[in-house]
């Protein structure tokens, strides 16, 4: 009884720890480094952190692919623009309001599609953006094509931007984890792993999959906004293809349906390619396609799938089923707990390394 | 005066949208096709179409022969289609939103090869006819009415291949019942892979000859991969048929949308439309011969 309490306090102290300490970090940065750029960069992440996590709550949790999340991203950072520019609101409720209301677009494109099964929310989602960014560049008179809109800054200065980014992060990221890990993951979970089962056991899998859609949305919104007023400017390129793929990639490589991963995702992917952006900018993009294709196909759990295999029993990994057979055959039977965790360590590794050689 | 150029204006029109839309149709078949098939929806069609057009673009630059070009970069695409199905889709069958990210992401990648090979250019492929022919006292360019015919004549091949010949029954018994088909002594593996191979091998000539009308960029086959995606939802995923008259259909609406309103409105009607048969009617126009979803 006693040394199962103790384990259970050093594992609570090990988990807290974990998080603890990359949080002192990243508080302390600004701190430790006069380097300006470093600090714009760690901000960027701390905003895709967010994005990435929304766009977990929808897809890591409930099952559902969202393929144009930079519609609520984007459209957000646009929802924004417009208010601070016309009607001269504050800052701060820009935000919300942004949030607000794309949470309630991702109303009008969840109720026609959630009610159906199968690829339609990822159709409707990369439609949907797609149409409100070909409508934003046909209408150059109101929000300035692909010039884009100009926004006054929410803060001034690079290090208050990149605390007021954090602490943002983290509210938003605590409030998404406890949605969905502590509220709503049962039923979530119940509705990605088995929609039939769900539904036969009582609960309503439309309402929660719209639930999730609708709060991913407000979060990404949120971010989107932050994200507009730190770069004072929205573009057409904040609803592109290229924007929606970003959160994909971040949560698919640190590890969808479990809001850390995503977040971790997001720093990683963030760090090492805007670090590498002199050498390779112009095959940054491919390395996050290659990147997004190899995690899926090969580590399905992500970084953070393969850190939590550091601390358990090689068996309770990952079932192999789900593995493909060039794996099997790459790495050989049995091998491959031990492989991943080689792999995630190198890439923990690098990324503690990019971040101090900066 | 005035009613015969309303009249010519009108013909115009529904001959170049019947052109674009007969252009369309080859692109969505493949995707249709594929999604009837194995139930994929393979997100990855678009960058394969735009593959070939700059495939087709080099090898005529390097040989100065359109025809060989295209026909070496449709069959090369064939083969990048099939490496994509036995690497990455077969693999996953069972995952059916994973699948959607994995073909999502080699999109993405085929995507960026091409920017990284052929970096930021927009291209066009040299194929063109002279001469205009004349119909209803309308002019029409001989070229248009080539890709018009080239285009039907393909998709009347593809429909009695896959009405007639043995492969396509076996494509027909799988769309119906993999596991049944499989036990009767189809080989499901190489049906899969030959479904694959024609659907990219027919995306590639559509791209191609889409090339010759409208600019490329590496990024342009997402705005095809919707195109096609819109055409297939409307005609009813899956449904062949429907695609094909769906095609028809939003071809002409391009054209009437690019004429009366502004071309920068062209793709958005598209998405608009998308979304207002997802609303209304989503197993669209297969619902209407096969009795409702």
């Amino acid at each position: 009884m006693t040394s199962k309490a103790r384990s259970g306090f050093r594992t609570t102290t090990l988990k807290l720890l974990t998080w603890l300490v990359p949080l002192a970090i990243l508080a302390l940065i600004p701190s430790l480094t006069e380097n300006i750029y470093v600090i714009h960069i760690l901000t960027l992440a701390n905003i895709y952190a967010i994005f990435a996590a929304s766009w977990d709550l929808i897809s890591g949790y409930t099952g559902q692919v969202s393929l144009g999340h930079a519609l609520f991203f984007g459209g957000g950072g646009y929802v924004s623009a417009f208010l601070a520019m016309w009607y001269n609101v504050p800052p701060s409720i820009c935000l919300l309001i942004s949030g607000a209301l794309m949470a309630i677009i991702s109303l009008v494109v969840g109720v026609p599609c959630l009610r159906l099964s199968g690829p339609y929310l990822a159709i409707a989602t990369l439609a949907f953006a797609e149409a409100f960014r070909s409508i934003v560049i046909a209408l150059p008179h109101i929000t300035r094509g692909d010039e884009g809109m100009p926004l006054r800054a929410l803060i001034l200065g690079t290090t208050p931007n990149y605390y007021a980014s954090l602490v943002l992060m983290l509210v938003l990221v605590i409030i998404i984890y406890l949605i969905a890990n502590r509220y709503f993951r049962l039923p979530f979970i119940a509705v990605r792993e088995n929609e039939a089962a769900a539904r036969a056991s009582g609960i309503n899998v439309t309402k929660y999959r719209l639930l999730a859609f609708t709060l991913s949305a407000f979060f990404a919104g949120i971010a989107g906004s932050f994200y507009a007023f730190y770069r004072m400017a929205i573009t057409p390129e904040e609803l592109s293809i290229d924007t929606s793929f970003m959160p994909l990639t971040m949560a698919v490589i640190g590890g969808m349906g479990t809001v850390t991963g995503p977040v971790l995702g997001a720093y990683i992917l963030v760090v090492l390619t805007e670090s590498l952006r002199v050498i390779i900018y112009r095959i940054r993009i491919l390395i996050y396609a290659a990147l997004t294709v190899a995690f899926i196909m090969l580590m399905p759990g992500g970084v953070l799938g393969a850190l939590r295999g550091l601390t358990k029993r090689p068996s309770s990994l990952r079932s192999r089923s789900s593995e493909h057979p060039l794996l099997a055959a790459l790495m050989g039977q049995g091998k491959s707990a031990t492989r991943a965790r080689a792999f995630a360590g190198f890439v923990v590794w690098n990324t503690y390394f990019l971040l101090f050689s900066l | 005066m005035g009613a015969v150029y309303v009249i010519a204006t009108a013909v115009q029109l529904v001959i170049n949208g019947l052109m674009l839309g007969a252009l369309y149709a080859l692109a969505a078949v493949g995707l249709s096709l594929i999604y009837g098939v194995m139930g994929v929806l393979n997100l990855s069609h678009g960058s394969l179409l735009t593959m070939a057009v700059f495939i087709t673009y080099s090898l005529y630059l390097l040989s100065g022969n359109v025809l060989a070009a295209t026909i070496l970069a449709v069959v090369l695409v064939a083969v990048i289609g099939i490496a994509i199905e036995k690497g990455a889709v077969y693999p996953f069958r069972a995952w059916e939103m994973r699948l959607l990210v994995i073909t999502f992401g080699i999109g993405k990648v085929l995507e960026q090869i091409i920017y990284v090979v052929w970096g930021p250019i927009y291209i066009t492929t040299p194929i063109y006819v002279p001469g205009s022919l004349e119909i209803l006292g309308v002019t029409i360019s001989a070229y248009r009415m080539i890709l018009l015919v080239l285009s039907i004549a393909l998709m009347t091949g593809l429909w009695i291949f896959i009405q007639r010949s043995k492969w396509g029954k076996a494509i027909r018994a799988i769309a119906q019942d993999e596991e049944a088909a499989s036990i009767f002594g189809v080989n499901v593996k190489r049906v899969r892979t030959l479904t694959f191979a024609l659907a990219s091998a027919l995306a590639a000539i559509a791209g191609t000859l889409l090339s010759s009308i409208y600019m490329f960029r590496s990024a342009s086959g997402w705005e095809y991969l919707l195109i096609a995606l819109s055409i297939t939802i409307v005609g009813g995923l899956g449904d062949i048929r429907g695609a094909v008259v769906a095609s028809f259909m939003l071809g002409v609406m391009e054209s009437c949308i690019g004429y009366f309103v502004s071309p920068l409105w062209r793709t958005t009607a598209y998405f608009i439309f998308i979304i207002i048969v997802l609303t209304v009617k989503p197993s669209g126009l297969s619902g209407l011969w096969r009795g409702g979803s």
